[in-house]
């Protein structure tokens, strides 16, 4: 059974989800004038504040950027868009030339921690050190505490981290995640609603909220919500129910799950064969 | 099965978790096509989009934003007409885009940041409104340094630069200053209510609509309210708020079922209620209470 991994805790945390569109968007139409006044910095904030079309719109136009801050630029955008193989490739040489980067040490090492590698902390502590503001190595180095069942690390990860980016939606969500692994989902859930009400679309939270009411005894109220989305839930406050112990409820809820999606829902299956295991 | 079984189900995802993480997508920079002298297309598009045909818009300003030497201003516009429809994966593309050609520009920001409060993006869209009020901030500071100005009055210093506003947004300086409140007296079973400017904006074009609700909410005592009649069509009702807006005007508007999109903003000093579309019901029913 610890080898399954279910995934409706596959969360993504912090990472939205492509909304359902009705048609893709179209390439930019945008060139920058090769000339354009284009500082490294600002192509810095742009990336650190999630703005990764414009960051490589002016990366592309920016003939005279300083090289090597033209690669830490194109390292961070590859690990902001998922590739973190490649942020990694191109961060590594930067590091060589200048060890104490704290952002260069921070991409890093989350790229690293994506991967799962072993010397992601290691990249992320020396970050911190150089520079303790930045948040994201502190909200990292929570999530790898957590994966060790180090709470008090954790705790502290994440409260430097919340301190720096004082409501975080994504940080809130780690925490609570954090709370929920310890048993204290109790505590998650205010932590939960603040991280939703600070982004509505923060699908990853929503779900932990299921989960975290459901292990703290609640039942889901999915009237009113649409068929898809009730599943969802029904689903998520099953497994959370399944966390809790109480194998009756969790089949309940996840043959609801079942049933209220109209199509097939391998996911909620997966976590009723859980809780036939778990019966076992 | 407790904290034991919480742990060994739950860690496995922890290392999902991460920041930043946003889906990927493939630029493709096309090339400019040759600016076209007197090209009329970007003030035909935003006449367009401030006349509520936010289709045709949408096409001439595309057009203009691939003649406009510098389109940033054509690509702010379409930002806003497709968080018109919604369509706010557009929309923040246009407004990234914009803003890689002008980084500083605060008029794109304060777009985009209304553009996340539409979404309910609340955190995001402060962090950008905070960023939207330092490079102002920072713009009028540059601007200080390099002419000290001669003694003039602050009324003339130079109004920022004319941009495409978004939808839901009334900048305070293009409004004129509200009259003096008429002195109303509640109605004796209304509690007086706490002193908060109001504008009532017509965005629907329906005769007389802004005064009836405008007078609804008068009589549950937010009163003295300016009335403005905007060629804008709204679909959703928008209210904007000040930082302190006493929580009793929400009440009132509950008590009214008018549940507006709400934007707080710490720099305006009046309340701006936009009525949409969806506002109409209530005024209807405001006319078959006036009937009978």
């Amino acid at each position: 059974m610890k080898d399954l991994l279910p995934a409706a805790l596959m969360l993504a945390l912090g990472c939205a989800p492509v909304a359902a569109v009705a048609a893709p968007i179209p390439p930019p139409v945008t060139t920058l004038a090769p000339d354009a006044n284009i500082t490294a910095d600002e192509i810095d904030h742009a990336i650190d504040v999630g703005r990764l079309l414009q960051a490589r719109l002016m990366v592309e136009a920016s003939a005279g950027l300083n090289p090597y801050r033209r690669d830490r630029a194109l390292g961070s955008i590859d690990l902001a868009e998922g590739r973190f193989a490649a942020a990694l490739e191109r961060l590594r040489p930067l590091l060589a030339v200048r060890p104490d980067d704290a952002l260069a040490l921070e991409a890093a090492g989350m790229a690293a921690a994506k991967m799962g590698r072993s010397d992601a902390r290691d990249l992320l502590v020396r970050s911190t050190t150089v520079d303790p503001r930045r948040w994201k190595a502190w909200n990292m180095l929570g999530i790898l505490a957590d994966l060790r069942r180090d709470w008090a690390a954790s705790s502290d990860a994440f409260g430097r981290a919340l301190a720096l980016r004082p409501g975080s939606p994504v940080v809130l969500n780690n925490l609570a995640y954090s709370l929920m692994l310890q048993g204290r989902a109790r505590e998650a859930i205010p932590l939960l609603e603040r991280s939703i009400s600070a982004a509505a679309d923060n699908e990853a939270a929503r779900n932990n909220l299921f989960v975290a009411g459901a292990m703290n005894g609640d039942y889901p109220d999915v009237a009113g919500l649409p068929q898809a989305e009730a599943a969802r839930a029904l689903n998520n406050a099953g497994y959370g129910f399944l966390l809790r112990g109480d194998a009756a409820a969790a089949d309940a809820l996840l043959n609801r799950a079942i049933a209220a999606n109209p199509l097939d829902y391998p996911l909620a299956r997966a976590n009723l064969a859980l809780v036939g295991e778990s019966a076992r | 099965m407790g904290n034991k079984l919480s742990t060994r189900l739950l860690l496995p995802a922890a290392l999902a978790a991460t920041v930043g993480c946003a889906p990927s997508s493939r630029v493709h920079v096309q090339a400019a096509m040759p600016p076209v002298a007197n090209s009329p297309s970007l003030e035909q598009g935003i006449a367009l989009l401030r006349n509520g045909n936010v289709s045709m818009a949408i096409e001439t300003l595309q057009i203009a934003a691939r003649r406009e030497p510098n389109p940033r201003r054509a690509l702010n516009a379409l930002g806003v007409a497709y968080d018109r429809l919604g369509r706010f994966d557009l929309s923040r593309s246009y407004y990234e885009q914009a803003l890689a050609l002008a980084p500083a520009d605060a008029d794109i920001l304060h777009n985009l940041s209304v553009s996340l409060r539409m979404q309910g993006r609340l955190a995001e869209a402060e962090e950008v409104a905070q960023e939207e009020q330092s490079r102002r901030a920072a713009a009028i500071e540059q601007h200080a340094d390099a002419a000290p100005a001669p003694a003039m009055a602050p009324s003339a210093m130079r109004a920022p630069p004319a941009a495409m506003d978004h939808a839901a947004i009334a900048p305070e300086a293009r409004v004129a200053p509200l009259p003096p409140r008429p002195a109303i007296t509640p109605p004796a079973n209304v509690q007086r209510a706490p002193v908060l400017g109001l504008r009532v904006v017509n965005c629907v074009g329906r005769r007389g609509m802004a005064r009836r609700i405008a007078s609804a909410i008068a009589a549950r005592g937010f009163g003295g309210a300016e009335l403005v009649d905007e060629t804008r069509q709204f679909e959703r009702t928008v209210l904007i708020l000040p930082q302190a807006a006493p929580g009793r005007f929400f009440e009132v508007l509950r008590s009214l079922n008018l549940r507006p999109a709400v934007i707080r903003y710490r720099n305006v000093k009046f309340a701006t209620l936009m009525l949409g579309a969806d506002a109409v019901a209530l005024d209807q029913r405001l006319v078959r209470a006036r009937r009978t």
